[in-house]
């Protein structure tokens, strides 16, 4: 299975066809042609590019590509001041607290302990930033990229945070680029590479293949901006996760569970997502737990075989709301075989179940040696960690600021009130879509939907869930609110609604209909983006869709009747 | 402009080989970067570079070619390089709809790697040998078999889903 069969002849005749279709017809052969007259005619040295006189088409271009890096400059500006008002994706779900408890357990199970502290300075300070990894099936071999912005160094600080490697400095990777590489530590041959690429900073780290192939990889990386031939036998790319915001003074939760009669300990942290990114590293391959539609990644951490012990396995399961990354105590594994200290841990991870603020406090007053600190952590979510408080905290945001303060609602939640609804109606937000297409890496300032495939670049906010009222959960086709929009605020919805419906420019058709689409995002993430088919919809009641269960449309209508 | 373009000896040459070449060159560089507008204009400049090499270039199409596939490269390493980060994925939401004139199967070539989709652009809208292409995108012959069948492979689920 390792060597694909070859593809069949309707492959290539449907490329062939498709590449026919696709070339332009009319090249503007006249217009180049004078053009082209103008430029040899300047002189006999050919005008280098940019100082000849542009035609219209080519300024056409020129603001396209200004655009695209304006917007690269809004990411990184808004990094600098830790602004998270505009970033419009934070990476916690709806539904998602990013809290989770084992379910379903034996009764040799315990909770033993929880604790937090904060999260790693290196891991913290890096993103916005993509993470992809390629693996071999076998796990035998496979390769990690982080790309961040450059405007974070630390990116680099991998390598001189690393003991017992071997450091080369001056790697030379073309187009004036200088790596440096680490190998190690032993007695792991691993490689990790850091470079810098104009705006961009970079660390590639392969395990199981030699440092040529690595260095190899880089250079692919630095000629197409991508490893476009990796040539690891059987590889594919397993992982991939874009951390849009930089997370800042975040905390890692750390659940410690025992186990009665095998004496296995098992310990899984709970952090935002991505906030993983540079501190798991090692060799990665995907397992498939039982019970668990998406695979989790095995990785088998660099340097961690210490004193002839057995390598110790961690497992990263990327959850809405919270990496999740589960391994067995390491003074454990030298007492139990390797098989059975991972079989704890993939059990542990397998019976991990989403828990709301009421469970999660309940969880964690059942803990045997419950840390002092435990009850900073009773309610809220990881996001709300990650934002605050303390701190340098970012000023107060249209979301954060709604979003429930950790101590004072675990009270709440302690004293058995009923729990407030799950979000702010504040965090629902209209905006029009500009564009969508598919996505593909380095697209610039976009919202991907759930699925990774399209992405959406969105205009400003319009209407937030204040501006609504009268909100009624409903069954249709899937579950949906129905709402109103308040007196004062029909008018600006219409003009939004208007703009899409005539394709305006503020809010483009999307295809062929000639209608432009509107995005509802709740808590930053894209709920629903449906295009808009009539005039003057605020009038009357209208609909929000999105992939909504029956309580999750429910609540957002609580929360938009007591917003 | 100090001199007519009719008094360079080398115009007539240069533009009688444009009227022939532009558009083969424009189709190609433009399946090579997805972008007509900037397609055009790496052509532009490749016809810039010919002209003075015009009386000593023994295949003026094919250097022609070489030119405007090393531009084309250039362009996708540049583009990458200016290109931002992509953000985390949300919850989803309804498929939007893409225009029907665009082939489903160029779609998928278009988020192909770079180098994949350019070998498979020149071995079949050119249908250039992989000693060719291989020179054309600097890499090993066998390197261009890998990138093809790769890219194949890569295209066979959206050709026969």
């Amino acid at each position: 299975m390792t060597t694909p069969s070859p593809p069949p002849k309707p492959t290539e005749r449907r490329v062939r066809d498709a590449l026919r279709a696709a070339a332009p017809q009319d090249t503007h052969l006249e217009a180049g042609l004078a053009d082209l007259q103008g430029r040899v005619a300047a002189g006999a040295a050919p005008t280098p590019i940019g100082h000849r006189r542009p035609n219209r088409r080519i300024l056409a271009a020129a603001a396209v590509i200004v655009a695209i890096a304006a917007c690269g400059l809004a990411i990184v500006t808004l990094t600098r001041d830790d602004d998270t008002s505009k970033v419009i994706s934070t990476p916690n779900g709806p539904a998602a607290t990013g809290w989770y408890v084992p379910s379903g357990l034996d009764g040799d199970w315990k909770l033993q302990a929880v604790r937090s502290f904060a999260g790693d300075a290196v891991g913290a300070a890096t993103c916005p930033c993509v993470r992809r990894t390629w693996a071999s099936g076998d796990g035998a071999s496979s390769l990690l990229l982080v790309e961040s912005v450059a405007t974070q160094p630390k990116v680099d600080e991998v390598i001189d945070r690393m003991s017992d490697v071997e450091v080369i400095d001056g790697i030379n990777l073309g187009h004036g680029i200088t790596a440096r590489a680490a190998t190690g530590p032993k007695p792991s041959t691993d490689t990790f590479m850091v470079w810098r690429d104009d705006d961009r900073r970079f660390l590639l780290a392969g395990s199981g293949v030699s440092s040529r192939h690595v260095i190899d990889a880089a250079h692919a990386i630095v000629d197409d901006g991508e490893p476009s031939d990796l040539s690891l036998p059987g590889s594919e790319l397993v992982d991939e996760v874009a951390v849009p915001v930089t997370l800042a003074h975040y905390q890692v939760v750390e659940v410690t569970m025992a186990n009665a009669t095998t004496g296995a300990i098992v310990t899984y942290t709970l952090t935002p997502p991505g906030s993983e990114a540079l501190t798991v590293l090692g060799a990665i391959r995907k397992v498939a737990l039982p019970g668990r539609s998406a695979p989790v990644l095995r990785v088998e951490e660099a340097g961690q075989e210490i004193d002839n012990a057995p390598p110790v396995a961690s497992y990263l399961d990327r959850r809405p709301g919270a990496s999740v990354v589960a391994s067995v105590q390491p003074d454990d594994v030298a007492s139990a075989s390797a098989d059975d200290a991972e079989a704890a841990v993939r059990a542990v991870l397998a019976s991990l179940e989403p828990a709301g603020a009421g469970e999660w406090a309940a969880f964690v007053r059942s803990a045997v040696h419950p840390a002092h600190d435990a009850n900073d952590l009773l309610v809220g979510s990881l996001m709300d960690l990650a934002d605050g408080p303390g701190g340098s905290e970012p000023e107060p945001t249209e979301t954060t600021a709604s979003a429930p303060v950790t101590t004072s609602s675990s009270t709440t939640v302690a004293a058995g009130s009923p729990e407030e609804p799950a979000y702010p109606a504040k965090a629902l937000t209209f905006q029009p879509v500009l564009e969508v297409q598919r996505c593909r890496s380095g697209l610039p300032a976009v919202i991907p939907d759930e699925a990774g495939e399209y992405c959406y670049r969105l205009g400003p906010q319009v209407a937030t869930g204040e501006d609504l009222f009268q909100a009624a959960a409903v069954e249709e086709q899937s579950w949906a609110v129905s709402v109103r929009a308040r007196p004062d605020s029909v008018s600006k919805l219409n003009d939004l609604f208007n703009a899409c419906f005539r394709a305006d420019e503020t809010c483009p058709a999307l295809d062929q209909s000639g209608r432009g689409g509107v995005a509802i995002l709740l808590n930053g993430l894209i709920l629903s983006a449906p295009q808009v088919n009539g005039l003057d919809l605020a009038d009357d009641a209208f609909m929000i869709t999105g992939a909504m269960t029956d309580t999750e449309a429910s609540d957002l209508a609580a929360a938009i009747n007591a917003g | 402009m100090t001199r007519g373009a009719a008094a360079d000896p080398g115009w007539d040459q240069l533009s009688e080989l444009y009227r022939v070449e532009q558009p083969a060159m424009v189709r190609l560089a433009t399946l090579l970067v997805r972008d007509q507008a900037v397609a055009e204009e790496l052509v532009q400049e490749a016809f810039v570079r010919l002209h003075p090499k015009l009386a000593s270039v023994e295949q003026p199409g094919a250097y022609l070619r070489t030119t405007v596939v090393n531009l084309c490269r250039g362009h996708g390493r540049r583009s990458a390089t200016a290109a931002a980060h992509r953000p985390d994925r949300p919850v989803a939401v309804l498929p939007p709809v893409l225009p029907d004139d665009l082939s489903p199967v160029w779609l998928a070539m278009a988020e192909l790697p770079e180098r994949q989709r350019h070998a498979l652009v020149l071995r079949f809208y050119l249908d250039l040998p992989d000693d060719q292409i291989a020179t054309l995108l600097d890499a090993r012959p066998g390197t261009v078999r890998s990138l093809i069948s790769r890219g194949l492979a890569a295209l066979k689920e959206v050709v026969e889903p």
